[in-house]
C-alpha cells in the first residue's frame, strides 16, 4: 500500500519536471521523429503542440547551423558519444529564427540499440542577439579604427611629402636666388644653367602639386561610380590604348581571370590601375630576356585578389620597399622616372577599400598583389 | 679659409650640385671636384681610386634621399671598403630632411663629421670647411 503510493508520489515529481516552465523537454526515435513534447518546448518553437508530434526534428532546425547537430547525432548512432550540447537556430511557426540550445541523450534497450533519445532545450535567443549585436558595434568600432589609421598615415604621408617634395624644391629657389644676388653668377654658361635650373625646379613643383592634388581627390571622392566590370574586357581595352605610343609592345601576355572573371569598382580607378602596373612592366623590363606578363585573378578567404607579376628588372626590396609607393621615388636610372604611378595607383586601391603590395627579386621580377574589397570603403 | 684638394659630392639633385660647385669655385675652396647623381657610381670611383690617396676625396658631401642607393646604404657601403683607404676622409650629410630620426641616424655613423640642412647656401658651405679638422 505504502509502495504504490510511494511510486506515485514518484511520478507526480517526473511529470512535474516535464510540465516545467523553464526548459523544453521532448523525445524523439532514431529515425528523428519527435514523438513526444512538454508545452514550453511548444511555446518556444510557436507551434501546438499536437502539429510538433510525429514531424521530423530536421523539418524546424535551421540548415544553417545543421551540419554540427547532425554529426554529433551521427557520432551517438556510431555510439561514439553518449550525448552531446549545440547553440542552433530553430525555425519557427511563423516563419522566424529563434537561437536555442540543446542537449540530446539516448536512453538504450538492454540489448544496447537506441531506444528513443531525450532533447532538453533553452531558449537562449537574447543573449545570442545581445552577442550579435556587440560582434557588431565591435566591427563598426575596429572599421572605425581602422579608418583613422589610414588617415594617420596619410597625415604622415603629407607631412613627408611636405618636407621631401615640396620644401626641397623651394629651398633650390631660394638658393638660387641667393646665389645670383651674391653675384656669383658672372659667366654666361652660368647663367644659362641658372635659368634652365629654375625652369626645371618650377615644372616639376607644378607636376608635384598636380600629383598631390590629384591624390587628394582620389582621396576625397565620396560618390564615385561603382560598377561591374569584366577584368579582360577592361584590360584589352588598356592593351589597346598602348598601342602607337612609343612602348615596346613586343612581350608574352599570359591572362587568368576565370577564376574570378569581375568586380564591383570604379571603372576608371582600375583602368588606371592597369595602365600604370602594364607601363611600369614595360619600362623596367630586362634586357636579357622577352618580357612575360601575367595577370591572375582569384578568391581568397571571400576576397578578390589580383596578381600581376612580370620577369622584369626587380627592385631592390631591402632598400626600397618601405619608398615603393612613396610620391617621386624612383628605383632604375634615367627610365624617365617621375615616381607618380604607384603614389597613384595606392591611392585608387585605397580609396576601393582595398591593399597592394609588392614582392620583387632583383633582375628576376616583381609581382604586384592587389586585394581589391580588403575592408569596407573608406 | 681651409681648402682642400678633392672635393666629392653625391646628390641626386642637380641644383644642389651646381650650387655647391660654384660656391667652391668662388672661394676656391677645393682644387678638384667630383660630383654625382648615383651612389652607387661614387662607391666605384671610391673602389677604383681607394689605393691613391691623392686621387681619393678629402670631403665627400653625401645627400640622404637618393634613388637605387640611398646615403645610409652608401655609408654602409663605404664602411667596408673604408680599411682600404689610407686617408682620413670627412663625410657631411647634406638634406632637405628636417626630421629629427634622420639626424639621430647620422650621429651613430662614426665617418659622418656633420649632418646640414638644406637650403644650401654660402654660409652653410664656408661653414663645413670651417669645421675641417686642423693638420
Amino acid at each position: 500500500m505504502l509502495k504504490i503510493k510511494e511510486s506515485e508520489l514518484w511520478e507526480e515529481k517526473l511529470h512535474s519536471i516535464f510540465s516545467n516552465e523553464m526548459i523544453g523537454v521532448g523525445f524523439s526515435d532514431v529515425n528523428k521523429i519527435v514523438l513526444e513534447i512538454n508545452q514550453k518546448y511548444a511555446d518556444i518553437l510557436g507551434y501546438q503542440r499536437e502539429e510538433v508530434i510525429g514531424k521530423n526534428w530536421e523539418e524546424f532546425s535551421d540548415p544553417k547551423y545543421g551540419e554540427y547537430d547532425l554529426a554529433n547525432y551521427q557520432k551517438i548512432l556510431r555510439h561514439e558519444i553518449t550525448q552531446y550540447t549545440v547553440e542552433k537556430k530553430y525555425i519557427k511557426k511563423d516563419g522566424s529564427r529563434i537561437w536555442v540550445e540543446i542537449a540530446v541523450q539516448p536512453i538504450y534497450k538492454p540489448d544496447q540499440s537506441i531506444d528513443f533519445f531525450i532533447v532538453l532545450i533553452r531558449d537562449i535567443n537574447q543573449t545570442k542577439l545581445a552577442f550579435e549585436q556587440l560582434a557588431e558595434q565591435l566591427e563598426i568600432t575596429e572599421n572605425l579604427l581602422k579608418k583613422l589609421e589610414y588617415q594617420h598615415e596619410l597625415l604622415k604621408e603629407f607631412a613627408h611629402i611636405t618636407s621631401h617634395n615640396l620644401r626641397a624644391p623651394v629651398g633650390n629657389i631660394v638658393s638660387l636666388i641667393e646665389l645670383y644676388k651674391n653675384q656669383k653668377i658672372d659667366s654666361e654658361e652660368d647663367r644659362k644653367i641658372l635659368i634652365e635650373q629654375f625652369e626645371n625646379i618650377t615644372f616639376n613643383l607644378q607636376e608635384t602639386i598636380n600629383t598631390v592634388g590629384q591624390a587628394l581627390e582620389i582621396q576625397e571622392q565620396t560618390n564615385i561610380k561603382i560598377e561591374t566590370i569584366q577584368f579582360g574586357e577592361l584590360f584589352q581595352s588598356v592593351l589597346k590604348g598602348l598601342i602607337g605610343k612609343t612602348h615596346d609592345l613586343d612581350f608574352d601576355l599570359d591572362l587568368n581571370f576565370s577564376a574570378c572573371p569581375e568586380v564591383n569598382y570604379s571603372r576608371t580607378y582600375l583602368k588606371s590601375i592597369f595602365q600604370n602596373l602594364l607601363s611600369n612592366s614595360i619600362k623596367y623590363r630586362s634586357n636579357e630576356r622577352k618580357l612575360k606578363i601575367e595577370v591572375t585573378t582569384f578568391i581568397q578567404e571571400g576576397k578578390k585578389v589580383l596578381t600581376f607579376k612580370d620577369n622584369g628588372l626587380g627592385i631592390n626590396m631591402d632598400r626600397n620597399g618601405k619608398y615603393l609607393f612613396g610620391l617621386n621615388k624612383t628605383f632604375h636610372k634615367s627610365k624617365n622616372s617621375k615616381g607618380i604611378g604607384l603614389f597613384i595607383t595606392k591611392k585608387h586601391v585605397e580609396a576601393m577599400g582595398g591593399k597592394i603590395f609588392a614582392e620583387s627579386v632583383e633582375n628576376e621580377g616583381t609581382t604586384f598583389t592587389l586585394i581589391l574589397n580588403q575592408y569596407e570603403k573608406y | 679659409m681651409k681648402s682642400i684638394d678633392n672635393l666629392c659630392v653625391i646628390d641626386d639633385d642637380k641644383v644642389c650640385q651646381f650650387i655647391i660647385k660654384t660656391y667652391a669655385a668662388k672661394r676656391s675652396l677645393a682644387k678638384n671636384m667630383q660630383l654625382f647623381s648615383d651612389a652607387n657610381e661614387a662607391l666605384q670611383y671610391l673602389k677604383n681610386t681607394s689605393t691613391d690617396p691623392k686621387r681619393l676625396p678629402d670631403m665627400i658631401l653625401l645627400d640622404i634621399n637618393m634613388p637605387i642607393m640611398d646615403g645610409w646604404t652608401f655609408l654602409e657601403e663605404f664602411q667596408k671598403i673604408r680599411e682600404n683607404m689610407h686617408k682620413d676622409i670627412i663625410i657631411n650629410m647634406i638634406t632637405s630632411s628636417i626630421q629629427e630620426d634622420d639626424m639621430l641616424k647620422s650621429k651613430s655613423y662614426s665617418d659622418v663629421a656633420g649632418f646640414y640642412v638644406k637650403p644650401l647656401n654660402e654660409e652653410l658651405i664656408i661653414n663645413m670647411f670651417e669645421h675641417l679638422p686642423v693638420e
